[in-house]
């Protein structure tokens, strides 16, 4: 049944005229056409997107711009009198004092007020 | 392009002339890519209802208005034929898509494009499109691969496969017809 007997012109141009075939009808077409004039008269096309992405780009600025300031805020910084950049390490808290102090820690931990002793406080 | 920039601002009277205008070649297309004249003629509809919604998207600087719309047009007969999947396996969707044009009808029928259209009814939808925009549009690997959202390489291959099953088929076809 099977036959080889395509030439490679014969071939091109029988895909070429099938891909050339008008193979639509009229009555299709009409269809088409009358479907889509009533939704374009019944709906409207999206807004312009190009304003749209302006206001993204707008907002995704104004984000950035706003993270970056906190950042700054955040972040130790340079004295501007000494001129020396601020450091913050634990080490040095506890050096100043700063840190807390364990026998309190400790008592506040142990102790906890019976009912009565908060209402008298 | 101008009747496009008219539609986005909302102009349905020029949406209409730019629909008259495109209408009878993309039906064409969808036809060649589905098989199937009722299919074809329902993503010709979805593309143009998207062209209308969404004609403000379109971005001269990005590129032009006729890949811009081919890839609109590609995308709504693609989806078409994988609406159609679920209800039936593609190979049985592929020899029922286009009744008109079965092995037997296509045998008798004096015009070599129904042949072809026959055979093609077993291909692949994409080695279809690929086929279609090569020889039909006379389209670069690089403007089909737009088209279809793919690669050179992949559309070349497309291209190699779909010709050869197409061939292979054309003579299947042609054993019957004697």
């Amino acid at each position: 049944m099977m036959r080889k007997d395509y030439s490679e012109s014969e071939f091109e141009a029988a895909v070429e005229a099938w891909a050339k075939t008008d193979f639509g009808d009229d009555a299709a077409i009409g269809r088409i056409i009358a479907r889509t004039e009533k939704l374009a008269e019944t709906a409207m096309p999206e807004t312009r997107t190009h304003a749209r992405h302006g206001w993204r780009k707008l907002v995704f600025g104004v984000g950035i711009a706003a993270s970056v300031a906190v950042a700054m805020l955040v972040m130790p910084g340079t004295d501007p009198k000494t001129g020396m950049k601020q450091e913050v390490s634990f080490i040095e808290a506890e050096e100043n004092g700063t840190d807390s102090d364990e026998t309190v820690d400790s008592f506040a931990l142990l102790y906890t007020p019976t009912m009565e002793e908060e209402l008298y406080i | 392009m101008e009747l496009l920039f008219l539609a986005r601002d909302g102009d349905s009277a020029a949406f209409g002339e730019l629909v008259r205008r495109l209408a009878r070649p993309a039906l064409a297309v969808a036809i060649r890519v589905l098989g199937d004249h009722a299919l074809a003629e329902d993503a010709v509809q979805d593309a143009f209802a998207r062209l209308w919604r969404e004609a403000g998207r379109f971005d001269a600087e990005r590129g032009s208005f006729p890949g811009w719309w081919r890839r609109m047009l590609m995308n709504c007969a693609l989806d078409a034929r994988r609406r159609l999947k679920p209800v039936q396996p593609l190979e049985l969707a592929a020899e029922v898509a286009d009744p008109a044009a079965g092995p037997e009808d296509a045998a008798h029928s004096n015009g070599i494009a129904a042949l072809v259209q026959a055979a093609a009814a077993s291909l692949p939808h994409r080695q279809r499109a690929a086929l279609t925009l090569f020889h039909g549009d006379g389209l670069s690997m690089a403007e089909i691969a737009d088209a279809l959202g793919s690669t050179e390489k992949a559309v070349e291959g497309l291209l190699l496969r779909g010709r050869a099953a197409l061939r292979d088929k054309l003579e299947e076809l042609r054993g019957v017809e004697r």
